[in-house]
């Protein structure tokens, strides 16, 4: 190796140490401090939770006791480990049982917060009986619902929702929110404006009202009737069998694409009105009925 | 003899006759022996204490027996109680704990920089004071309602910054609303 050669080499090695240290010096070392409050309620047919967060990341699973099982933690982050902890005290919940209603909730005591305070957030860790009903606000946070077999209410608001495995129902309004969803089976009622909606492997009836939002919805085995009304909002539907559905598709100041295989029967195609019909053969057939204005229909058929 | 006497020496006569045991004298006579010896039994004079000493023996037994017992309930019962009360404050008290922890973060990502192009937002205010008629069409009026929608959920976002501090969730909200009136500000721009 040639004294140039190393050089270079050493000075490359002395380049990236300092980019390196530079990076480091750039984090901060924060003190979090963290309230744990964890509470067990045994359960009764009637039973409903209510949960109300604020800026929390919300886990509602089932599991096999008869208990509501309810872990709430309440997080101040600050580089000053005192300041954190006085801090948490600006946050406050409710953790509280009232006949057949379990109430959970969080916030801050007041409504300002002055300079250089602490970064606070919720975090709530809920397992129930599958047959519990649940009912969920969560504005500014994350929704994660696992396995449940109980009727499902949903009202979100700047976040995200993840749902898996929901049988049963759902009720859900949300907006400016990504809301996915996998295995979900039942009657589905669902409100979305300025959101993103991605449904897999959906089977039951589905009736879904979008406004400045993307709906993708993945058909699963035994989806009866589909129901979308959506304004200005794009909608792509997958997995569709040509042989148990007929459709009922209008989209105005919008495009349609369809399997091209399929017989559909264009009552109308102009540049702003396309209304489409497909009818199976098979005498017995569910009903998927669109309704766009200033959004694009895709539908892909079952592979 | 009259009527009356007649008929009871009668009567006397069809009652049944009876032969007595072979016994009976001779247990006449024991009975009679028996109650001539328990007679000659001798006296005793019961001593003048003997009363009071059953009487205290006797109530004290049973005091003692009384005093105990109920002292055995009421222990018990503030066992139970105890018990109970603990058992319910364990299932109706929450379980609190503090803990405590340290992480790294970049503040400088966290920089609030989405207010420096808000003069843009002003300036359509601006311009369809000015000139009212460039505004007056319904996809102007349209676009300003939906801006004017985006621009109360930035504020709404921007206020959940106030009280719970600046994080990356909050960051990302205002990152999409942000790309969604950019895009409104473009449409009404080329409206205008």
């Amino acid at each position: 190796m040639s004294k140039a050669v190393l050089i270079g080499w050493i000075g490359c090695m002395l380049a990236t140490l300092t980019v390196v240290g530079q990076g480091e010096d750039d984090q901060q070392r924060l003190q979090v401090i963290t309230k744990r409050i964890t509470k067990t309620f045994p359960y009764s047919d009637g039973f409903e939770v209510n949960l109300e967060g604020e800026n929390a990341e919300v886990l509602v699973e089932s599991w096999g006791k008869k208990e509501i099982y309810v872990q709430i933690e309440l997080i101040a982050k600050h580089p000053d480990k005192a300041q954190a902890t006085k801090d948490l005290e600006r946050m406050a919940y409710l953790l509280d049982r009232a006949k057949n209603n379990i109430y959970i909730r969080n916030y801050v005591q007041e409504s300002e917060k002055t300079d250089n305070t602490a970064v606070l957030e919720a975090r709530y860790i809920i397992r129930l009986p599958e047959s519990c009903p649940v009912y969920i606000k969560n504005q500014f946070g994350e929704t994660d619902v696992r396995n449940l077999t109980s009727q499902l209410r949903i009202f979100n608001e700047f976040g995200n929702v993840d749902l898996f495995n929901i049988t049963g129902g759902m009720e859900m309004r949300t907006k400016f929110s990504e809301v996915r969803g996998a295995q979900l089976v039942g009657d589905f009622d669902i409100f979305a404006r300025r959101s993103q909606l991605d449904f897999r492997d959906v089977v039951g009836n589905y009736n879904i009202t979008a406004e400045y939002s993307t709906l993708n919805l993945w058909a699963g085995e035994g989806l009866i009737d589909l129901n979308i009304d959506a304004k200005k909002t794009d909608v792509q539907l997958f997995n569709i069998d040509p042989k148990t559905h007929q459709h009922q598709l209008v989209v105005q100041h919008g495009n349609v694409v369809v399997p091209n295989a399929w017989q559909f029967e264009f009552e109308e195609d102009t540049p702003y009105i396309k209304k489409l019909t497909f009818q199976p053969n098979s005498e017995y057939f569910a009903t998927i009925t669109v309704n766009i204005s200033f959004g694009d229909l895709k539908i892909e058929r079952k592979q | 003899m009259d009527m009356s006497e007649r008929y009871l020496q009668q009567a006397i006569r069809q009652l049944p006759t009876h032969a007595p045991s072979h016994q009976l004298w001779a247990r006449i006579e024991v009975d009679l022996e028996l109650g001539e010896a328990i007679q000659e039994l001798p006296t005793y004079t019961p001593s003048e204490d003997l009363w009071s000493r059953i009487e205290d023996e006797l109530p004290q037994q049973a005091k003692v027996r009384t005093i105990g017992s109920r002292w055995w309930q009421a222990a018990a019962a503030i066992a139970i109680l105890l018990v109970a009360t603990f058992w319910w404050q364990q299932s109706s008290t929450p379980q609190i704990e503090i803990l405590s922890d340290e992480m790294t973060e970049n503040p400088a990502l966290l920089v609030a920089d989405w207010n420096e192009d808000e003069a843009a937002f002003a300036r359509i205010s601006e311009l369809c004071a000015q000139h009212p008629f460039w505004c007056e069409t319904a996809t102007v009026q349209e676009l300003k309602e939906e801006l004017e929608e985006l621009s109360t959920a930035r504020g709404a976002v921007l206020q959940q910054m106030q009280k719970y501090g600046t994080q990356a969730r909050l960051v990302h909200q205002v990152k999409h609303i942000e790309q969604e009136r950019s895009q409104v500000l473009q449409a009404l721009v080329q409206e205008i």
